[in-house]
């Protein structure tokens, strides 16, 4: 298991550098066209999205879009912090705070 | 001993680079927080941030390890957090054409989105410099490592209803990286799209095959979406 990790751990790193380097290598000959950088980055975005959205709702393996959804509360307090602030830190930190309230208080 | 200019490039790179720091220590400190809640274990908390340098792409991965995900479904994830560093090396790369090979190897190794944003409006007014890069790049780097280093070491340290909250952080990170597409039309249908894709497959297939293909689908209609305005509403 412990070398698992560490294999995974080294195929992911080798994974994020080739991405990394490929188009210093490249670009000489070839640039991304504008359909491709848009591409990248709505896919980019999309597994953010991916990611976050069957956590908040599903969680418990079944949909849970009540009041008492620590997650949904959250997760909707840590929007609005986002959208008013623009600070990924600011975000992040309520978000903590939030959960550990509302898991207080409805927990 | 290289020239008074390559050391006066270095230094103002150095000292652009602290524009990443609140951003860099805190999330980094983060970081090493959940790599030992999530049981990775101080060493290879570290030695993830060495390998990556890439918050997001670790947050994830160190989640789905978590979650016995597939390896080849980890490295695909990690893939498409990481894509984006496409743009950001094709952006950076342009204005820094002729570099030999080792400087490329050593430059592209600790590319970012932070840093890139910075470098390329300082390139922008001044030109491309490598020495630049290398100071911004190196000081960031550090500052990364030694964050996630303190994260770890202080992580066990701290109350366990604090530690179920640091649960959390990974989701907001999310949230927060998405504030921007929250407020843009185009981004924002992206966005619907994929978390209703997501939540679709998941459902049906209760696997992670949500990460890899909502976002794949996403775009691409997207990006279809975009050709056909293009070509019959222009």
């Amino acid at each position: 298991m412990e070398t698992q990790i560490f294999g995974l751990i080294i195929s992911m790193g080798l994974l994020t550098y080739l991405v990394r380097l490929v188009p210093f290598l490249v670009i000489k000959r070839i640039r991304p066209r504008r359909i491709v950088e848009d591409w990248i980055t709505y896919v980019g975005e999309g597994i953010l999205v991916s990611l976050l959205f069957p956590y908040l709702l599903l969680g418990g393996k079944d949909f849970d879009v009540s009041v008492g959804n620590v997650k949904i509360l959250s997760g909707v307090f840590c929007v609005v912090i986002a959208l008013k602030t623009n600070s990924v830190i600011l975000t992040i930190v309520g978000g903590i705070v939030s959960v550990i309230i509302a898991s207080r208080i409805l927990g | 001993m290289p020239p008074f200019r390559t050391l006066k490039d270095i230094k103002k790179g150095i000292v652009d680079s602290l524009l990443t720091l609140p951003s860099f220590s805190f999330v980094g400190i983060i970081f090493g927080i959940y790599g030992m809640k999530q049981g990775l274990g101080l060493g290879k908390t570290v030695f993830m941030s060495m390998m990556m340098f890439h918050g997001a792409a670790q947050f994830v991965a160190l989640n789905l390890i978590a979650e016995d995900a597939e390896t080849v479904a980890i490295l695909i994830a990690v893939l498409f957090v990481n894509i984006r560093f496409v743009i950001c090396s094709s952006g950076l790369a342009v204005h820094l054409k002729n570099l030999g090979l080792g400087k490329i190897l050593l430059i592209s190794s600790m590319v970012t989105t932070p840093t890139f944003a910075i470098a390329v409006n300082r390139f922008l007014r001044e030109g491309g410099n490598w020495h630049y890069l290398l100071g911004l790049h190196t000081a960031s780097y550090l500052t990364w490592i030694v964050a996630t280093l303190i994260g770890a070491i202080v992580g066990m340290k701290i109350p366990l209803f604090i530690q179920e909250g640091m649960r959390f952080a990974f989701y907001a990170l999310l949230i927060g990286l998405l504030s921007i597409g929250f407020k843009n039309a185009k981004n924002l249908v992206n966005i619907i799209i994929c978390a209703v894709v997501s939540i679709f497959i998941y459902t049906f297939t209760k696997t992670n095959l949500n990460i890899i293909l909502a976002p794949f689908i996403g775009a691409t209609l997207m990006v279809i979406r975009e050709q056909w305005k293009r070509k019959f509403l222009v």
